[in-house]
């Protein structure tokens, strides 16, 4: 695996505020990774530090080994992109938009062009102005631009926005599509977890700037269960002593994190009703993505 | 760079405002070409083109029209107010055929091509502020559609960027005088007189006459003409960048086309640094023969190295932000 984006130290300060602390992070090639914070946490300046779109107060960015800053020329070559929001020029129609993009970047077919209208399913809106397009088919005129110079960095800000169910199931199929089949790194920014947890491999979560944690989402929770008891001191001093279990009380129920050697929640109650312990309910607790984001990003 | 002009090219011609203007600039040339027919019938005719031997002619007209004016003059009693105004006409008209006599060059007609030319120069100020409508928005109208993103994200360099639209905003105000020219051409053919000669004749402010060579004159003209649409251009398009704010850019520059004349001339009066003043150079139209100069120590030489300094460092400021700043919008 060879890292695409790399950021070190990355800060950025804007009237002394400062916006971004200290980010490091290393993308990979192939890989979905998922910006995610609140609103105003930061995740466009850091993208559009990426693109530089702003200036990087402290450390560096690279794409594809080229210093954004010394060789933005080099790194954009690499990159396609969509910042905040699909602006295009309301006044043109979608083909003379992508026909004024064609001919900023050199060695862009007119083929190619239309190959990517096809790609994102605008073949019969193409022709009429971007002024009257819905968001959704403005998102999907922008994935068509950002895809013209065939990156092997895709960034998409907010790329869910406006979409419907069908479109959101669209663009979470291109982009893996992208991603494994072309082995382009695509990153994604988001404020709501449910719309990017299905397509991205790796989730960053950014909060006041700063880079909380790096999940990845396939990654397998460890279980989590709910004893319900009639001596909830007592069980918890017997998994203490006999299994060397840690658990806590919560509301006077037990809460057992089941370790790997034991992971049969039968034995826990076959022990507690050897040892004379009522259960009344034994529930699984199932901590997602979602809660975990909450919880990390809660004030 | 000649993809991305065309790119700047494209938008400006995409705007209704551009299709508004070169509309309007075809008509006030039309204006312009008609207006005299239709009010000054009179004296269109009276004064019409002179056949081989124009100099007896001359010499007739000469005649009658000093005669006509002693008879006024000698009348007894306060003159009549339209008296004096047809007396001093004649004893003006009587002036500049003496003078055409006295160096050979056969008068034109009263309603003639060079004239019609020369007068045009006053729309200039209008194309200035067409100039200024599409420079303000150059490139404040990229950030609030928010589409500078795009063209920042690619790997042409800002630098190029703002050159393509620099070039376009100058080429474009190129196209705006050589439309109105090239209309008050057309138009001037059918409605005026071809001059006799390639002399032109002209007032100067002294009230006397001179002559040079049309081609000279007019040659001048347009230069200067355009030098003012160059720094109009220039001064829009920096507040443009500087502010990213249309309204900003257009008022500012549509200010100091307004107040430009007036605020130099208060400011004259009170220091001699007011020379050094943009506004008090970006016109040379008065350095043409005939004009004269009202600012103390301006010489063509100091004006063109003023506007020429102002110009770049308009334009250098302009790169200079445009390259530093973040794109925020």
């Amino acid at each position: 695996m060879t890292a695409t984006v790399e950021l070190d130290g990355v800060g950025k300060t804007i009237n002394r505020k400062e916006i971004i602390k200290d980010l490091s992070l290393t993308i990979n090639e192939g890989e979905v990774l998922g910006l995610l914070g609140p609103n105003g946490a930061g995740k466009t300046t850091l993208i559009r530090m990426i693109v530089g779109l702003i200036d990087i107060t402290e450390g560096q960015i690279s794409v594809c080994g080229h210093n954004i800053d010394k060789e933005h020329k080099e790194a954009m070559e690499n990159v396609g992109a969509i910042v905040e929001n699909p602006e295009m020029y309301p006044f043109f129609s979608g083909q003379k938009n992508l026909d004024y993009f064609r001919r900023m970047d050199k060695g862009v077919t007119k083929e190619k062009v239309a190959e990517l209208v096809d790609f994102v399913n605008l073949t019969d809106r193409i022709n009429d102005k971007v002024q009257d397009y819905s968001l959704g088919m403005k998102q999907r005129l922008g994935i068509a631009q950002a895809l013209m110079n065939d990156p092997k960095v895709l960034i998409l800000d907010e790329p869910t926005n406006g979409l419907d169910p069908a479109g959101m199931q669209e663009l979470r199929r291109h982009i893996r599509m992208l991603a494994k089949k072309k082995n382009v790194t695509v990153i994604v920014s988001s404020h709501l977890l449910s719309e990017i947890e299905l397509m991205c491999d790796r989730i960053a979560i950014i909060k006041k700037g700063e880079l909380i944690t790096v999940e990845n989402v396939k990654e397998e929770t460890k279980e989590r269960y709910q004893f319900n008891v009639s001596h909830p001191l007592k069980a918890q001093e017997l998994m203490e002593t006999h299994y060397d279990i840690k658990s806590q009380l919560m509301d006077d129920n037990l809460v057992i994190e089941l370790p790997p050697r034991l992971d049969d929640v039968s034995e826990i109650v076959k022990v507690f009703v050897n040892n004379d312990i009522a259960i009344y309910s034994v529930e699984p607790i199932k901590q997602s993505l979602e809660d975990r984001f909450l919880h990390l990003t809660a004030e | 760079m000649t993809q991305l002009i065309i790119n700047e090219w494209q938008k400006v011609f995409s705007r209704k405002s551009n299709i508004i203007i070169m509309v309007f600039i075809v008509g006030i040339s039309a204006f312009f070409s008609f207006i005299p027919l239709l009010f000054n019938n009179e004296q269109a005719i009276e004064t019409n083109t002179y056949g081989e031997n124009w100099q007896s002619e001359v010499s007739q007209q000469v005649q009658t029209l000093q005669e006509e004016a002693e008879t006024i003059r000698s009348q007894e009693g306060e003159l009549s107010f339209s008296d004096s105004i047809i007396a001093s006409t004649n004893e003006g008209e009587v002036q500049r055929l003496s003078y055409h006599l006295d160096k050979d060059i056969e008068p034109p007609a009263t309603n003639n091509f060079f004239d019609n030319l020369v007068g045009a120069s006053s729309l200039n100020a209008l194309i200035g502020i067409f100039v200024t409508i599409i420079a303000s928005a150059m490139v404040s109208k990229e950030f609030n559609m928010g589409t500078i993103k795009l063209l920042l994200i690619r790997t042409q360099s800002r630098s190029k960027i703002l050159t393509s639209k620099y070039v376009t905003t100058l080429l474009l105000s190129l196209f705006y005088y050589g439309l109105l020219y090239l209309s008050i051409t057309l138009f001037a053919l059918f409605t005026t007189d071809m001059n006799p000669t390639s002399e032109y004749v002209f007032m100067t402010t002294e009230g006397l006459y001179d002559h040079t060579s049309f081609i000279s004159y007019f040659a001048g003209l347009v230069a200067s003409n355009l030098v003012y649409l160059v720094i109009i251009a220039s001064l829009a398009f920096m507040l443009s960048t500087l502010t990213r704010n249309t309204t900003i850019a257009l008022g500012g520059t549509l200010g100091a086309i307004f107040l430009g004349a007036g605020v130099t001339n208060f400011l004259v009066s009170k220091t001699e640094l007011a020379k050094y003043l943009i506004t008090a150079n970006w016109s040379l139209e008065k350095y043409l023969p005939g004009r004269m100069v009202s600012i103390d120590g301006l010489t063509l030489p100091f004006s063109i190295i003023v506007n020429v300094v102002y110009v770049c460092a308009f334009v250098g400021l302009s790169y200079y932000v445009f390259n530093k700043q973040d794109v925020l919008s």
